[in-house]
């Protein structure tokens, strides 16, 4: 079934679908918000928003584990503790995106992704899901090398993150 | 998935009324709290130094590159590490600053590799603005 893909919403440049951080089996809403996404635009970050699209639109449904907060200091909007307030999506996709050219003739470069590197996708959890039941908005994404005793998870996940929420059984 | 082409169109579409090309900045995400130095738009693999760094680097650099494999860098937790260390935030911050803070309170010799052997030539190479914002997300620049 074809991700549900909604947009622009409210403050969001799109809403996607992604693994509950309670049970893989059911889906959440995302956002992306407009400005995290122009700022990207802004910067003329081609290859950035290529992997968001190639990797992350369709595919974070598919990611393989959710961690719940990253174990370094993070202050957001007063808050001193908001480390807690970020999950982690990773997953080992298909193919890594590239950018050739500019970004109005240019053109994507679809390639095996680099190996022994897992792909996260880092999402901060909103207060409480809003009218648009929307619980967290996607942040930032990159790669990571990958652990080598949990698969498709980032290099020392333990101390990276606080706490493993859910792996796909069929790892 | 996407068929192959598909990305390319949405990419193409999400730059319709933007003009410039991309230029090495430093920005800080204020929603994740750190300050973000990227010389090159490319896909990265993001390496964890420490709580407090993290070095960016190239996945597909020329094995002859030399330098052109590390790309950019993080400061973690920017904000709050510099309140820690009574840095002022109300007005911009040298990055010089923050590591030299960051070395005193983490010296080990891969901490020290990072900063004084990636971070600072990054900067200097490209000759980025030294002082960082960190009141306000602005993107900042050359």
């Amino acid at each position: 079934m074809p991700v549900r893909i909604e947009g622009p919403l409210g403050p969001y440049f799109e809403v996607i679908e992604a693994p509950s951080p309670q049970n893989p089996a059911t889906m959440v809403r995302l956002g992306i918000r407009q400005d995290t996404f122009q700022r990207q635009v802004a910067r003329v970050r081609t290859t950035v928003i290529a992997q968001y699209y190639g990797i992350i639109q369709d595919g974070l449904v598919v990611a393989a584990h959710a961690f719940q907060g990253v174990k370094r200091p993070l202050s957001h909007g007063g808050n001193m503790d908001a480390d807690q307030s970020v999950l982690i999506y990773a997953w080992r996709p298909r193919y890594d995106y590239e950018w050739v050219g500019n970004p109005h003739d240019g053109q994507e470069y679809r390639r095996d992704p680099p190996p022994g590197r897992v792909f996260v996708v880092l999402v901060r959890e909103e207060p409480q899901p809003n009218e648009f039941h929307v619980v967290g908005t996607v942040e930032h994404w990159n790669w990571v090398l990958e652990d080598s005793d949990l698969k498709q998870a980032p290099i020392n996940w333990q101390q990276r993150y606080q706490k493993l929420l859910w792996s796909r059984e069929t790892l | 998935m996407k068929k192959p082409g598909e990305v390319t169109a949405l990419v193409r579409e999400a730059f319709a009324g933007s003009t410039g090309e991309f230029r090495p900045c430093i920005v800080f995400d204020e929603r994740l709290d750190c300050i973000r130095v990227v010389v090159r738009d490319c896909s990265v693999t993001e390496t964890r130094i420490n709580e407090l760094i993290t070095i960016l680097e190239d996945n597909y650099y020329p094995a002859s590159g030399g330098n052109r494999r590390y790309v950019g860098f993080t400061v973690k937790g920017a904000r709050h590490f510099c309140q820690s260390q009574g840095l002022n935030i109300a007005t911009p911050v040298k990055l010089s600053a923050i590591f030299d803070k960051i070395l005193a309170v983490s010296p080990e010799p891969v901490v020290q590799m990072a900063i004084d052997g990636i971070a600072r030539p990054l900067m200097e190479d490209q000759k980025l603005e030294e002082r960082v914002d960190l009141s306000t997300p602005v993107l900042q620049g050359t």
